[in-house]
């Protein structure tokens, strides 16, 4: 009944309302015929309930903000009284005197039905449609809070597509700089496996789905430099059991949490470790298990979770809730990252 | 003349040999003590065999090359070796201290060299390093500030996992154990309320109640009870969480 965003419709609903509270008055409570003067005294009374509680309403919010109970109660006293006097002055000036009695009946019957219909429903619409108003400034604020993080997420995105990781491509090319004068076909190798790993991270940027073995392919890339680079420190193995070399796969998942374990596994741990990735499909789930024998998540852990996020983001835009990443501690040491996606 | 020494740490072997040929062509007098393939090593080396100068990587494990040269800096004239790190050089520059930048030439190891034959020519080392040294440190330092939480460790089990809090959809208070609950589970940890409130990011973790935080970016609905007492809703799970009266302006202001 009360909006205080559309007046016009708290008046029609109110109208509305006072037309049930004439009806059920003149057919069930007062059984008279005078259908017409009922109507007009109880929208003459509703209405003006109506509009002095909204204006309450209006003068709490504007100015008192404190006052809202009271506001609405002085409204609702003033417009009984305005009511009053208005249906007063319609009895008077259309109807004969003698019916005053009567009508003053009419009038308390439908002032009372009013009040004791109309507080809680406008308590009900109140509460309602503050409750409507917070909901959408969350909203507002996700979408806002979101679509800049997407920004962000997208900008993050783009530089790990590409895949130049500046600390990643100005330490290979100086181990290929430097390979060239302690063994040139090692420096050659490197150098291969260099531009072969730009070219398939960057032509990639423009795809959604991949082949799981072309994803492989580009990982087991990736961790032939990192073997150069970091010599008898990293250790790999890849597995991929699927026995499905054409089963398709979003690209940058595997790879960038095999750089995670890099970076946070094994880069930093003094006697370096191993990373396993195993594939397999067992009744419909795919599932991609990445493991290192790194650091553990202890020390960097909310770097490494910048990733993380994203990733677990990318899986569930592309998949839904049909696939999920956990990560758990690996054992003796390191973490286990765990895909799983329902087929 | 004394003989000048130097030892050469980075934890890519190819760099270090690189590094080395490169000296013993630009400057076959010097003598290269040894090599170090991580932080401990290096600072070990240096104790042991205090040489003139130290070649090191700043990104090792172990001990990065700051925190070694922070610790041998008062014997040894640092050289630091860096691949790419825009803040690190910057403070290198504006503090006047060594350092190399990855791929490490012949032209640029040169530049470096002159200078560091200079310095030695006059009479050893400027007696400021330290200090440079430590600002150079302070630097590095503050861009590591402490950043939000962005995993949450919990227990299932045996095994131990990592959740992240985009994932979770609120934190409550139960008994001694913090629940951690998110779409599909639900984990207890030890970390108290309190401290997970100093950890999360504010704009995306809001304490709504005494014994309770929420994800913001999880709330589906906020209704009300029949008693009047403020509720929100999560997405996939059928329980909501109490928002107290002192809690509720937070969902009005914003």
């Amino acid at each position: 009944m009360i909006n205080s965003k559309k007046p016009t419709s708290s008046l029609a609903i109110t109208a509305v309302f006072n037309t049930a509270i004439a009806l059920v008055l003149n057919f069930m409570v007062l059984k008279e015929p005078q259908f017409w003067d009922i109507f007009i005294i109880s929208q003459l009374t509703g209405l003006s309930i109506c509009f002095f509680v909204y204006t309450g309403i209006f003068i709490s919010e504007k100015k008192l903000k404190k006052w809202m109970g009271g506001c609405i109660a002085a409204g609702m006293i003033i417009g009984i009284i305005v009511g009053g006097l208005l249906s007063w002055g319609y009895i008077s000036f259309f109807q004969e005197f003698s019916a005053g009695y009567y009508y003053k009946q009419v009038f308390l019957k439908i002032a009372v039905f009013g009040v004791v219909f109309g507080i809680p429903i406008i308590y009900f619409f109140t509460a309602r449609e503050k409750l409507i108003e917070s909901e959408k400034r969350i909203q507002n604020e996700k979408i806002k809070r979101l679509s800049m993080e997407k920004e962000a997420a997208m900008t993050t995105l783009r530089l790990l597509q590409a895949q130049i990781e500046p600390h990643f491509l100005f330490n290979t090319l100086s181990n290929v700089i430097s390979l060239f004068d302690i063994d040139v076909a090692k420096a050659k190798q490197m150098l291969i496996d260099v531009n072969e790993f730009l070219r398939i991270s960057l032509t990639r940027t423009r795809q959604e789905m991949v082949t799981l073995s072309q994803e492989l392919d580009l990982v087991r890339q990736y961790l032939d430099i990192f073997k150069i680079r970091m010599g008898k420190r990293l250790a790999y193995k890849i597995k991929n059991k699927t026995g499905r070399p054409d089963l398709l796969f979003p690209p940058l998942i595997v790879q960038p949490l095999v750089e995670n374990a890099i970076k946070y596994g094994l880069e930093p741990k003094v006697e370096g470790g191993k990373i396993t990735i195993d594939c397999r499909i067992e009744e419909n789930v795919l599932s991609i298990e990445i493991c290192d024998t790194g650091n553990g998540l202890d020390e960097n852990a909310s770097q490494a979770g910048i990733g993380i996020n994203n990733i677990s983001q990318r899986l569930e835009s592309i998949y839904g809730t049909k696939a999920g990443l956990t990560l758990t501690q690996n054992y003796p040491s390191g973490i286990k990252a765990m895909i799983k996606v329902f087929l | 003349m004394k003989q000048v020494t130097a030892i050469i740490a980075d934890d890519e072997e190819n760099l270090r040999i690189g590094i080395k040929k490169h000296l013993e062509q630009l400057w076959p007098q010097l003598i290269v003590l040894g090599q170090a393939e991580n932080g401990i090593q290096a600072l070990d080396l240096i104790e042991k065999e205090k040489p003139d100068i130290a070649f090191i990587d700043i990104q090792m494990p172990g001990l990065t090359g700051v925190e070694v040269a922070q610790k041998v800096s008062a014997f040894c004239h640092v050289i630091f070796i860096t691949a790419y790190d825009q803040y690190a050089v910057q403070a290198f520059e504006s503090e006047a201290v060594d350092y190399i930048l990855k791929p490490v030439t012949k032209d640029r190891l040169q530049i470096t060299l002159l200078r560091l034959k200079k310095r030695l020519a006059a009479k050893g080392r400027t007696t400021d390093v330290d200090e440079k040294i430590q600002k150079v440190i302070q630097v590095l330092g503050n861009r590591q500030a402490p950043d939000y939480l962005r995993l949450v460790k919990v227990k299932t089990g045996s095994d131990l996992r990592f959740v992240p809090v985009s994932e979770v959809l609120y934190f409550k208070a139960e008994d001694k154990y913090t629940i951690v609950q998110t779409a599909i589970h639900e984990f207890l940890i030890k970390t108290p309320i309190k401290d997970l409130e100093t950890v999360l990011n504010p704009k995306q973790f809001w304490r709504v109640h005494r014994s309770a935080i929420v994800n913001i970016d999880k709330i589906q609905v906020i209704k009300r009870s029949f008693t009047n007492q403020m509720m929100v809703g999560f997405e996939r799970i059928d329980h909501s969480i109490l928002v107290s009266r002192s809690y509720e302006h937070l969902f009005k202001q914003m």
